[in-house]
């Protein structure tokens, strides 16, 4: 027959035990959801990529993606650009797509450069014409330069398309 | 009950986490091992020649497009053997030649070779996952478009896709060297299928085609010497300069113009009225078709 002080012993074994198996499922339950959270996070990235694809239009052919995110420009200094440098080759349209991420502060936009002639642009300041991209005759094989930044100089996440159209 | 409480929640876990893993675009971190045999592991570049690297050197679309658009029916004698995969148990090799099955892959897609891609993806698949970056090439997915002969454009979009993931991961996990032989594969598979067509059917465009390679060899040779402290490479570019030595002969002339931008239907186009004018002669094709046969047959053939 065991004593009072035996079951107390035991009881708080039992407690302990208890407290323990409670952490392990709890971390184990953490473990599968942050794993979970982001695998869908990685898709959902490789998705936009397809939908942006899409937009381009059904005569496009993809050829790359750029993904860009980007912090807002401090007080007085210049917005921030990404840039890109890619060949393209002579008698061939491309086209060029835009697509700003739903959560993004920013609204993208898209600047081909040949040295230093900007060839056209998605948004004109001036204007403040959007599109959400454009073709490009290409008659110079050549490497031109694509920027990427916000309106505004604003923080941003978007994803930019360069596909083939046709042969000219 | 703790028992079963602890087995379920060890079941649910495992799922999700298998599932997690599952995901292509994962961020995975350079804990995957690769063939060191080669020398071709990890290499640093410096931010600086990284931010330098131009992209979009060699395409398998664009290539193939220009041959289509120019009326050469398909041939498969063209394209890379799959014979000779077995042999590739480099790095180097695996690489490269992931690349020129690459270029060979958007060969077949641009005249919907269904039939035949099947044959080119596995080969590809084995060696994406000789590099450990198989898990970026959605091989189910391409074997079910190319087998049932459905949604062309899938299926170019993710074979494009799936190479442009493959390189982005290389070149974020200190690969950038595996990346470049890649690129390479592609341009000199590219540029040997041209030289192919054009000793078939002798085409102005094609020929004009060829000559700006001249552009895209020098960025790919920038490009490779980041990395020619690598014995393969060093000996790569040897290859390659040999095809260089000739494009030094071919001259490009640039007229210049103002570009114009068009909107119609609510759509933008810039047309450029700059245009570059390539000066080769038939002697010059020649030479070019030579050097890049011998090239291209001995790269394809390396272990």
């Amino acid at each position: 027959m065991k004593s009072v002080k035996e079951f107390k012993v035991i009881a708080r074994f039992q407690h302990n035990q208890k407290n323990i198996l409670m952490k392990k499922i709890s971390l184990l339950l953490f473990i599968a959801v942050f794993s979970f959270t982001y695998s869908v996070k990685a898709q959902t990235e490789a998705q936009k990529v397809e939908i942006c694809s899409g937009i381009a239009g059904p005569d496009a052919t993809y050829q790359k993606d750029l993904q860009v995110s980007l912090d807002a420009a401090q007080g007085n200094e210049k917005p921030p650009q990404a840039k890109y440098s890619m060949i393209l080759q002579k008698d061939t349209k491309y086209r060029l797509t835009i697509c700003t991420a739903d959560d993004s502060p920013g609204r993208g936009y898209l600047q081909l450069v040949d040295g230093d002639k900007m060839l056209g642009a998605t948004y004109d300041p001036k204007t403040g014409r959007e599109f959400k991209g454009f073709d490009f005759d290409c008659q110079k094989t050549a490497v031109y330069h694509i920027f990427i930044g916000f309106v505004d100089g604003k923080a941003g996440n978007c994803i930019a398309i360069l596909s083939f159209v046709k042969k000219l | 009950m703790k028992n079963m409480i602890r087995k379920l929640a060890c079941i649910v876990s495992c799922v999700l986490i298998l599932y997690a893993c599952k995901s292509g675009n994962s961020d995975y971190s350079s804990q995957l091992g690769i063939d060191d045999s080669t020398g071709t592991g990890e290499v640093e570049v410096s931010q600086a020649a990284m931010s330098q690297v131009v992209d979009n050197v060699s395409s398998p679309v664009e290539m193939a497009a220009l041959i289509k658009a120019i009326g050469v029916p398909f041939s498969q004698k063209y394209m890379a053997t799959t014979d000779n995969s077995d042999n590739y148990n480099t790095s180097f090799s695996k690489a490269f030649n992931l690349g020129v099955f690459g270029a060979d892959l958007g060969y077949l897609n641009m005249y919907n070779k269904t039939s035949s891609v099947v044959e080119y993806i596995t080969v590809i698949k084995k060696l994406a996952e000789g590099i450990n970056v198989g898990q970026f090439f959605d091989f189910n997915t391409l074997k079910r478009l190319a087998t049932n002969n459905e949604n062309i454009d899938s299926l170019k979009y993710i074979s494009v896709h799936s190479f442009n993931v493959m390189d982005k991961y290389l070149q974020k996990n200190k690969r950038s060297n595996l990346s470049a032989l890649m690129v390479a594969g592609v341009w000199v598979e590219g540029i040997y299928l041209a030289t192919q067509v054009y000793k078939d059917k002798p085409n102005k465009k094609l020929a004009e085609h060829i000559g700006e390679q001249k552009l895209m060899l020098s960025e790919l040779l920038i490009i490779l010497n980041n990395y020619q402290k690598d014995k393969y490479i060093a000996d790569l570019i040897t290859d390659l300069n040999t095809i260089k030595t000739e494009f030094d002969q071919v001259t490009i002339t640039i007229i210049k113009g103002e570009p114009e931008q068009v909107i119609e239907n609510d759509v933008l186009t810039i047309k450029q009225n700059e245009k570059s004018i390539v000066n080769i002669s038939d002697e010059q094709l020649k030479k070019l078709i030579s050097v890049t046969e011998q090239v291209r047959d001995k790269l394809v053939k390396i272990q």
